[in-house]
């Protein structure tokens, strides 16, 4: 096989698990072709890094774009209108996460039974929401109480990662466990504001306030202005 | 979406990045989830291998080495490959074995750690997190027995063991836990797949 066309297939993750061994033998034996390889991770990883600061911003302007759509479609305003309305939404959705929900009380005879947990419940409460993510991704187990607290960190990070706080956050709505599935709904909607999935996100906002459920006055001001 | 429309592949052969968006949006979800129940795969390490995979995606759509079929399955098989690949690598670099330890307290500890490669920092703090897992004596047992190179024998000369038995014994066991704190300490930093036993 033609060297370059060899690389492309590693570099693309498309060698079989023989064939990384093979590949990786002949990078070790033979000087010239190892050369070539690093040249061309260097481009590739060029390349992709770049990729990637584009593909955020395709990501960020697509989650505006899909709120725009959801109040053309709801609202029939005018394209202007639109635009002011969809970035005072998403201020309004802002402000939510900016009020940190409360760390629960951990009871005494509680702290020495699960150390790992309390220090990760101490991280969150300290704002240290990596180290939190870090401390709870060690634990072992995983209840709806360690999903939520992650799925939490991830939306309070300082540049948050709305996908993955709402990965946590659906396998506590979708589970048929109820602890925490109220708050995990509520803050389920806004990531999914965030992440562009607004019919989704205007569903759930729709249950909370038929179900009365937690938050559910603040589920419906966010309601009547997405229709109103 | 299950494969890519006509009108989605000509946007993204001419570098509009917006249909890249979408599939992102659309198929991570699934991705992280299918990946993350297989195998415990760290959720960063998925992230950064499913761009990846997006960055390959419109790579060989550019090139025009697409062939469109389902997106969904596309975009697993590859960020799959991509984590398979860098745990494999992870592994192979801090891969220990009882020489390599020896070695370490023997001719590798006291030398100016300035000169030492990152892989070699990374093997001596793994040793270094595994002895102090262990109980205070069979960390002393240790220490003297491969750092200083004493003998078993010349141990129990100037030890309070009661007979050369129990000694043996003793290293027996600490090698044992030794080993034991060795394979934690590895899987908990640099082995793909994290049991949730």
């Amino acid at each position: 096989m033609d060297n370059q066309i060899l690389i492309q297939k590693f570099l693309h993750a498309e060698l079989s698990e023989e064939e990384i061994v093979l590949f990786e033998k002949r990078f070790e034996d033979d000087v010239a072709f190892a050369q070539e390889v690093e040249a061309s991770i260097v481009v590739h990883l060029k390349k992709s890094k770049d990729f990637k600061v584009e593909l955020m911003q395709a990501v960020e302007e697509n989650r505006i774009s899909k709120i725009k759509e959801f109040l053309i479609n709801t609202k029939h305003q005018n394209q202007e209108k639109t635009d002011q309305k969809a970035m005072e939404f998403l201020e309004l959705c802002e402000n939510i996460i900016n009020e940190k929900h409360p760390t629960p009380v951990v009871l005494r005879n509680q702290v020495s039974e699960n150390t790992d947990y309390n220090f990760a419940l101490e991280a969150f409460k300290q704002q240290e929401y990596e180290l939190a993510i870090q401390k709870l991704e060690e634990l072992k187990k995983e209840t709806n109480e360690t999903l939520f607290y992650k799925g939490l960190s991830y939306l309070y990070l300082p540049k948050p990662n709305y996908t993955l706080a709402a990965f946590h956050l659906e396998q506590i709505v979708e589970g048929n466990k109820l602890f925490k599935q109220e708050e995990a709904t509520w803050y389920l909607s806004i990531c999914y504001f965030h992440t562009g999935e607004v019919t989704k996100a205007y569903d759930l906002l729709q249950t909370i306030v038929s179900e009365k459920s937690w938050k559910f006055k603040e589920a419906k001001k966010l309601l009547d202005f997405l229709v109103k | 979406m299950k494969t890519l429309s006509l009108k989605d592949i000509k946007r993204i052969e001419n570098g509009d990045n917006a249909p890249l968006a979408k599939v992102y949006l659309e198929n991570k979800s699934y991705c992280l989830l299918t990946l993350r129940k297989a195998q415990r795969f760290a959720l960063q390490d998925i992230e950064d291998a499913y761009q990846e995979a997006i960055f390959i995606l419109r790579t060989k759509i550019i090139d025009q080495k697409f062939e469109n079929k389902n997106i969904a399955s596309y975009l697993l098989t590859v960020t799959w490959n991509l984590l398979r690949n860098q745990y494999r690598r992870n592994n192979r670099v801090i891969s220990l074995n009882g020489s390599e330890i020896e070695l370490y307290f023997l001719d590798k500890i006291e030398e100016d750690t300035d000169n030492w490669t990152d892989e070699e920092e990374k093997k001596l703090q793994v040793i270094e997190e595994a002895l102090e897992a262990l109980s205070p004596k069979c960390q002393a047992f240790l220490r003297q027995y491969y750092k200083e190179g004493m003998s078993l024998k010349r141990m129990y000369e100037i030890s309070d063991y009661s007979t050369y038995n129990s000694i043996k014994s003793t290293k027996c066991r600490c090698c044992k836990n030794f080993k034991k704190k060795l394979k934690e300490v590895l899987d908990k930093y640099y082995r793909p797949i994290h049991s949730n036993g």
